[in-house]
């Protein structure tokens, strides 16, 4: 038996190794997370369901306003609060703004040195400086952006069940529409960037996808799912088809869609919904459709970058001149449980929440992007191993590619491990 | 050449010094911060006055308090540096300089690293300014009179009050202030809008759970509402 261990791979979120076991013809793949559990869902037990949301939020600082959103959305569900289009509308620009600003951190700080021969940011910076500098700018426009409209970066302070937690004034959308239009240039040059780089080649497998489904919109928020068989369900279905599974020598579980692993993120929305996107995207989307390679998500992030950009334009142009008021506070309190579908930067999350009569949390699920991609990375890496080694690739090759390819899924490891139990032995 | 006694120790001094470079002379160390009451940009000497910041105030023998830096030396001058009375004033004086200070530093991760004051605030246990130093609203408009559970009372500040200001009450993500005169008052204040011990243990727990403080604080402020409550009751 031969093992290769890629320890602590660089640049991703969190910590994380890789282990390929080669058994005589046999090859698995193990995707090890060594993050230590944060056990954020029983953290919630217990509590009153109007603190939930903050809390949810301080499972990942990458994309804290997909937790706060979802979360949100799954106690309105439960409780059969019903918001204005505004909110719904503004809640979409936030939650899109967000996928922007984690897409060009993992674009140019994660993913981009491997392909321009760097090791880091920091060689990039005496090669190029002029694009770390854009680079530098573009996040802090996008950031500026989430902190007018919703409040703070990390852990939104702004949005609370029901709406807005504070009266949001048309200045304000007026500014925000004034830097959005401001990050279409940026953009655009991104696209260029990364459309011209070039990928490692490899067709994946296992091509399920699931993704948000939506009849008219490329959107982030949503009710329904679908997966690349044109099956649609509704979120409340999601124990039907998605089957959770823990494994022993990993913080993280493991997902499966009927027995199979199946892949969230960038490529399967743009896979599944590239013809709802803006016609100006559309075109370009159309160029690189399908997308079959698990590298290909780096194209598909540039794609969904101007895609972003433009929907978040067009909606705050539709909101501009509104005052949104304050959300009422809830009063009626029953017995229930609520669902919440967000995409977040790197795919599909669902909150599952039970309250009881006093609105007391009993009962709490988060299914997370990285949870249900990383027996997808599993299956992927055992098929590349097995493929280069069949043709006689040399050992740092392959762990070369290997560690591109966990990079190119963009795992976010503080949000797969907070779903652990702990079990004592005595 | 005259004789002084500092803290009854006989020091021989210049005839002509205040009693803060005698000090110095006969190397007894006094906390001083001239160069805080210089505002930005302008120069020592333009500026520098005697006795505007307080802080290295002394105790004459008739019980008088006078700074150091302006008082000058006599024969047979007894003075104290280190008095129960001194150090209740010293503390007076660092808090009234927080409050032109920027608030930040309290709960500053390298609070006591290099700053002179953070330093003599964690000496003499000014703990901070609670959240509510920085928070836009006051009378009805505050949360705690709305019947939330806040804890901006007894929060360390700094965070500009960012979660108020967007129409949210306080979690204490800055961490507890621990100083009893700040719990006091912040007791006061939940006893008079109704808010139990209860209440405000539950809310803690969310974020100080895993905290050195949070035992200590736990008792501290269980003491402080029964206290607090039997003198209500009393009063009424």
């Amino acid at each position: 038996m031969n093992s290769i261990k890629i320890e602590n791979i660089d640049k991703v979120f969190g910590h994380v190794s890789l282990e390929v076991i080669v058994d005589k013809d046999k090859i698995n793949s193990r995707f090890i997370v060594t993050q230590d559990a944060r056990l954020i869902e029983n953290v919630i037990l217990g509590k009153h369901f109007y603190e939930v949301p903050d809390i949810a939020s301080r499972i990942c600082g990458a994309c804290s306003i997909s937790h706060l959103l979802a979360s949100i959305r799954a106690f309105e569900n439960a409780l059969g609060i019903e918001v204005s289009e505004e909110v719904e509308k503004l809640r979409e620009v936030i939650n899109e703004i967000e996928v922007v600003q984690n897409h060009l951190v993992h674009l140019y700080l994660l993913a981009l040195p491997d392909y321009m021969g760097c090791t880091s940011i920091n060689d990039l910076l005496r090669k190029d400086i002029n694009l770390v500098k854009r680079v530098f700018k573009f996040n802090e426009l996008c950031l500026k952006v989430i902190e007018i409209l919703a409040g703070r970066i990390v852990g939104p302070t702004k949005c609370t069940i029901g709406g807005f937690a504070k009266e949001i004034r048309n200045e304000n959308l007026n500014i925000a529409l004034k830097i959005l239009k401001d990050l279409e240039e940026y953009a655009y040059s991104t696209l260029e960037l990364f459309l011209n780089i070039d990928l490692p080649k490899y067709k994946d497998i296992e091509n399920n996808h699931i993704s948000i489904f939506d009849t008219e919109d490329y959107k982030f928020l949503g009710y329904y799912l679908q997966t690349n068989e044109k099956l649609v369900f509704k979120v409340n279905e999601y124990k039907n088809y998605i089957r959770e599974e823990e494994v022993d020598y990993s913080t993280c579980k493991r997902c499966f869609l009927k027995d199979k692993p199946y892949y969230v993120g960038p490529r399967a929305r743009l896979n599944l919904n590239w013809d709802r996107m803006e016609p100006e995207v559309k075109e370009i989307a159309l160029r690189v459709i399908p997308l079959e390679s698990p590298f290909d998500n780096i194209r598909a992030k540039a794609i969904e970058i101007v895609q972003c950009v433009k929907h978040s334009i067009q909606l705050m142009e539709e909101l501009v001149g509104k005052n949104l008021p304050k959300a009422e506070k809830v009063e009626k309190i029953k017995e229930s449980e609520g669902y919440g579908l967000v995409e977040a930067p790197r795919g599909v999350l669902i909150h599952h929440y039970k309250i009881d009569n006093h609105g007391r949390v009993t009962y709490a699920n988060i299914i997370t992007p990285t949870t249900m991609n990383s027996h997808h990375i599993e299956r992927n890496a055992t098929n590349i191993a097995q493929e280069l080694l069949s043709n006689g690739e040399n050992l740092d090759n392959l762990k070369q590619i290997l560690t591109k390819l966990v990079r190119a899924y963009d795992p976010c490891l503080p949000c797969a491990t907070h779903l652990v139990k702990i079990k004592v032995r005595r | 050449m005259v004789k002084i006694y500092v803290n009854d120790k006989e020091v021989e001094v210049n005839k002509n010094d205040t009693i803060l470079k005698a000090l110095k002379k006969a190397g007894i160390e006094l906390h001083t911060f001239c160069y805080l009451a210089i505002p930005h940009g302008m120069e020592l000497k333009e500026y520098y006055k005697e006795g505007s910041c307080r802080i290295c105030l002394v105790e004459l023998s008739n019980g008088k308090i006078v700074p150091a830096c302006a008082y000058p030396v006599s024969e047979g001058l007894r003075i104290y540096t280190d008095t129960p009375k001194l150090r209740r004033i010293r503390r007076t004086v660092l808090e009234l300089l927080l409050a032109t200070h920027k608030i930040k530093c309290q709960s500053c991760p390298r609070k006591g690293g290099f700053c002179e004051l953070l330093k003599l605030c964690k000496e003499y246990g000014v703990e901070g300014i609670p959240v509510c130093a920085e928070c836009p609203y006051y009378g009805d408009d505050c949360f705690l009179a709305q019947g939330e559970v806040c804890l901006g009372p007894i929060t360390q500040s700094g965070c500009g009050a960012k979660c108020l200001n967007d129409g949210k009450p306080c979690r204490g993500c800055r961490g507890p202030i621990l100083s009893k005169d700040v719990l006091e008052e912040a007791v006061k204040v939940y006893i008079k809008y109704g808010i139990t011990f209860e209440q405000i243990k539950e809310s803690i727990k969310n974020y100080w759970l895993g905290s050195k403080d949070y035992e200590k604080l736990l008792s501290l402020l269980e003491n402080l509402f029964k206290k607090e409550e039997a003198r209500v009751k009393v009063h009424e």
